[in-house]
């Protein structure tokens, strides 16, 4: 895959693709309410994913620390009641791997909208390359 | 209203306020015995572990992480550790 730094439209489809629902057959509370929440960022960064004009579009800082905040509370919960899917999740191409590495890209992106005070963030400024790969 | 830049420059002020949140997420100005860092990391020497928030720690926008090890640390980053290991350590008692 390759990945222009910068890109808003990328940015919001690779986003996209990490904002990935638990499997359908986990029945618990909080596997619930993280579909609930993947779908919310899914609508959210997806609307405009494809949409090769839709250049100005931007995230604000209270929905990205709010989905930071409840990836947080989830997987945690997650983690806890069931430590046997978290093992055996917990490993590349899962949904579990997706959500960990989208924590790990709106953790950063809260961090430095956090220190600047910014309000909003542009999907060009969301260095996921980056955040999840490292500057290397 | 202004998007991000590509740097983390903290904006005024917002180093010592990070400071006093994180003293009092770790237990307060008594609970902290000594405060280093790395390229990254906080390193603190806790007087009482326990008394330090980790939930907390974990929300605030700032925290990257938590590393409990030989050493709690808490990651923030490698432009805004320095300043703010400094600014916490004025807050302590002498």
């Amino acid at each position: 895959m390759t990945y222009r730094p910068g890109d808003p439209t990328r940015t919001r489809q690779l986003l996209a693709a990490l904002a990935q629902a638990p499997d359908p057959q986990l029945t618990a509370d909080w596997a619930g309410q993280l579909r609930g929440l993947t779908a919310t960022i899914h609508a959210t960064v997806g609307a405009h994913a494809d949409d090769w004009n839709h250049q100005s579009a931007t995230l604000t800082y209270e929905s990205i620390y709010h989905w930071r905040s409840e990836l947080d509370r989830l997987l945690a919960a997650a983690e806890h009641h069931d430590p046997a899917l978290w093992a055996r999740a917990r490993t590349p191409g899962t949904w579990l791997d997706a959500l960990l590495r989208l924590r790990v890209v709106l953790t950063h992106v809260t961090s430095k909208a956090y220190w600047s005070e910014h309000t909003t963030i542009d999907y060009g400024d969301v260095e996921i390359e980056r955040y999840l790969w490292g500057a290397r | 209203m202004t998007a991000t830049s590509r740097r983390r420059q903290p904006a005024p002020g917002r180093v010592e306020q990070t400071a006093r949140d994180l003293l009092a997420l770790l237990g307060g100005p008594d609970n902290i015995a000594e405060v280093s860092y790395c390229f990254t990391k906080l390193r603190l020497t806790l007087l009482d572990r326990a008394a330090a928030d980790d939930t907390g720690l974990l929300a605030h926008p700032a925290v990257l992480g938590l590393i409990d090890d030989t050493a709690f640390q808490v990651m923030l980053g490698p432009a805004t550790v320095e300043p703010v290991a400094h600014a916490l350590n004025a807050l302590l008692p002498p």
